[in-house]
C-alpha cells in the first residue's frame, strides 16, 4: 500500500508535486513559530502602538504615519506629517518649534497653544488628561494638559533628566526616574513628592505600573527587575537573569506577563535579548533576539501581541503570546 | 547720533575723572591702579559650562585616583585639575564623580571600572590615572563625565573631550559642535603628549589634560 502510494504519487504531474512540497513546507514553518512575524519598513522605526480596538497598529518613520492591519501585516493608511512631527500615539503628535513645542490632536487636527522649553522624554495618561514631559536642562517635569497645551504643575526633577516616566492607571501617580538614578514618586494633583528613591546604582531606563495599579515594575542599567509594592513603593521583589541592561518593558494587559527588552552594544555584545516572565512566579517563559536595542514594547489591548521596535532597526517585531504560552 | 561705546579702561578713566571712582592712596599712580584693577577682573573665573549626564552614571563609584589596572589597553591618560569658585578660591567639601567608557567605547554598566568619586587635596586639586575613552556609535567623541557637587555651589554635570579626537579633524574650533556632540567649546580641551621613560619602569608614555572645574555659588 505504501509503495503504491508512493509510486502513485511521483508519477503525478511536475505542478502537482510542487504545490504538496510547498504545501509541506509552509507546514513545517508554520508550526516552528506558528504567529510570530515581522513587518518590514524601509527606514529605521523606533516607536509602535496599537490603535484602540487593538485591531491595527501604527509607527512612524520619514515623515510618515503608517497603520496595518495586525493580523494580516496589510498597510491600510499612510499619512505624511510636516516635518519635526512626532507622533506620541495614533491620536497625538508633537510638533517641534524654534522656541518651544505644540501639541497636535491628529484626528481633530487641532493644535495646543504653544509651550515653551524643550523636552527628552514624555508619558501620557491613560484617561489622556495628562501628559508629562521632562527636561535634562531644565531639570524638571511639568505636567501638561495634552488638548489644550496648559501647564498644570512643575515637579522638580533630578541633574540628568528623566530615564523613564510613568503615569500610575488612575492618574494620580506619576514615577520619574532620572538619569542621575533617583527615581521621584509623585501625587500629581497636589504636586506632592510621595517617595524618593536614592538607593539604586544605574538609571531606570523603563517603569510601569501593573495594569490593576498594585505595582511598580521598573528595569534599566543594572540589569535587574525591580517590583515594588505601589502603596508604600517598599521594595517586593526582584527579577534578576535578563543578563543586559533593561532598555524597555512591557506589561500584558491581564498583568501576568512582563517582557523586558535589552540595551546594546555599548556595554554588551549583539545580540539583544527579549525577556518574557511570568509576573506572578518570575520564572522566565521565553526568551528571543533582538536586532538591536529595543526601543518600543506594546501590548495589544487583548494581550495576544506584543510589538517591539528598535534602535535602527527597519523592521516592527510581532510576537504572538499564544506562541509564548507554548 | 551714537558714540563709540568706551571699553572698560576708559570708562574707569571717565569715572575718575568725573569724581565717580576715588583713588584711595594719592602715591599709587593711576595707570598702576587700572592695570591691577584689571588683572583682579581677569582673574576672575567663567564657570566651567554644562553639558549632558548622560545615561551611564552610576551611583557609588570607589574613591580611587588609579582606575588604569596593570596591563589595561588604551593609551595611558592622566587627568588633572582644580576645583575652585568663580572669585579662584578653593571650594571646600567638593566631590567629584567621573567615569568615561573603556577604550573600545564601552561602559563598564556591572561594576566600577573607570568611574571614580574623589575628593579633591587641599589645595583643591585633583589627579586621575586611566586611559584615553574609545569611542562609540551614538557619540563617537572621545569624552569623559563629571558631576561635582560641593556645599553652597550649584552642582554641576559636564563633560570633557579631547581636542586631538580624530572626530575633530584636527580643528576644534570649526569642529567642536559637529553632530551637536560637545555642548561647548571650551569643554574641548588641549591634548599634551608625555613620552614618559620607555622601557625604564618609570611613568608610562602618556596623555594629559588639565580641566579645572569653577562652579558658581547656589
Amino acid at each position: 500500500m505504501r509503495k503504491s502510494f508512493s509510486t502513485s504519487f511521483w508519477k503525478r504531474p511536475d505542478c502537482l508535486k510542487r504545490i504538496l512540497l510547498l504545501a509541506l513546507l509552509a507546514t513545517a514553518v508554520l508550526s516552528a513559530d506558528p504567529q510570530d512575524r515581522t513587518l518590514s519598513t524601509d527606514a529605521p522605526v523606533n516607536n509602535v502602538f496599537f490603535l484602540p480596538g487593538g485591531k491595527e497598529l501604527a509607527a512612524s518613520w520619514d515623515q510618515h504615519l503608517r497603520t496595518w492591519d495586525a493580523a494580516s501585516g496589510k498597510l491600510i493608511g499612510d499619512r505624511t506629517l510636516d516635518p519635526k512631527v512626532f507622533p506620541v500615539d495614533a491620536k497625538l503628535a508633537v510638533e517641534i518649534k524654534d522656541k518651544g513645542f505644540q501639541l497636535w490632536d491628529l484626528s481633530a487636527d487641532r493644535h495646543s497653544k504653544m509651550i515653551n522649553g524643550t523636552f527628552e522624554s514624555l508619558a501620557i495618561s491613560v484617561d489622556r488628561k495628562q501628559m508629562a514631559v521632562g527636561s535634562e536642562g531644565e531639570r524638571s517635569v511639568r505636567l501638561l494638559n495634552p488638548q489644550t497645551g496648559e501647564q498644570l504643575r512643575v515637579l522638580p526633577d533630578g541633574l540628568g533628566g528623566a530615564a523613564s516616566l510613568a503615569f500610575s492607571p488612575d492618574g494620580a501617580t506619576l514615577v520619574s526616574a532620572n538619569f542621575d538614578n533617583d527615581v521621584r514618586i509623585w501625587k500629581t494633583q497636589s504636586g506632592e513628592l510621595v517617595r524618593k528613591i536614592e538607593d539604586l546604582t544605574g538609571a531606570m531606563f523603563a517603569s510601569a505600573f501593573t495594569p490593576n495599579g498594585a505595582e511598580l515594575v521598573m528595569g534599566g542599567l543594572d540589569e535587574t527587575v525591580y517590583i515594588l509594592d505601589a502603596k508604600t513603593y517598599a521594595l517586593k521583589r526582584t527579577l534578576k537573569g535578563h543578563g543586559e541592561t533593561i532598555a524597555a518593558l512591557a506589561i500584558s494587559p491581564d498583568g501576568r506577563t512582563l517582557v523586558t527588552g535589552g540595551f546594546d552594544v555599548v556595554t554588551v555584545a549583539n545580540p539583544v535579548k527579549l525577556v518574557f516572565w511570568d509576573l506572578a512566579s518570575g520564572s522566565v517563559t521565553r526568551t528571543a533576539h533582538s536586532p538591536h536595542a529595543v526601543s518600543a514594547l506594546r501590548f495589544s489591548p487583548d494581550g495576544k501581541w506584543l510589538a517591539m521596535t528598535t534602535e535602527g532597526g527597519k523592521e516592527i517585531a510581532l510576537f504572538s503570546l499564544d506562541a509564548t504560552a507554548r | 547720533m551714537s558714540r563709540a561705546k568706551p571699553n572698560r579702561r576708559q570708562m574707569l578713566e571717565l569715572c575718575i575723572s568725573r569724581g565717580l571712582l576715588v583713588a584711595g592712596a594719592a602715591a599709587t599712580p593711576q595707570p598702576r591702579l587700572l592695570a591691577f584693577w584689571q588683572q583682579t577682573e581677569q582673574q576672575a573665573q567663567q564657570p566651567t559650562s554644562p553639558d549632558v549626564l548622560g545615561p551611564f552614571f552610576r551611583k557609588g563609584a570607589p574613591d580611587n585616583r588609579i582606575l588604569r589596572a596593570p596591563g589595561d589597553p588604551g593609551f595611558p591618560l592622566k587627568v588633572v585639575g582644580r576645583v575652585i569658585n568663580t572669585k579662584g578660591q578653593l571650594v571646600e567639601g567638593a566631590k567629584v564623580d567621573l567615569w568615561h567608557a573603556d577604550h573600545t567605547g564601552r561602559y563598564d554598566t556591572r561594576g566600577y571600572r573607570y568611574r571614580a568619586r574623589i575628593s579633591p587635596d587641599a589645595k583643591g586639586g585633583y589627579t586621575v590615572e586611566t586611559v584615553m575613552p574609545g569611542h562609540y556609535a551614538d557619540r563617537p567623541a572621545q569624552h569623559i563625565h563629571y558631576l561635582i557637587a560641593a556645599p553652597g555651589h550649584k552642582t554641576l554635570v559636564t563633560q570633557a573631550y579631547f581636542a586631538t579626537d580624530p572626530f575633530f579633524e584636527g580643528n576644534p574650533e570649526k569642529n567642536w559642535h559637529k553632530k551637536g556632540i560637545a555642548a561647548h567649546k571650551e569643554l574641548v580641551m588641549p591634548v599634551k603628549l608625555f613620552e614618559g621613560g620607555i622601557g625604564t619602569g618609570a611613568e608610562p608614555p602618556h596623555a594629559e589634560i588639565v580641566f579645572d572645574i569653577v562652579l558658581e555659588k547656589a
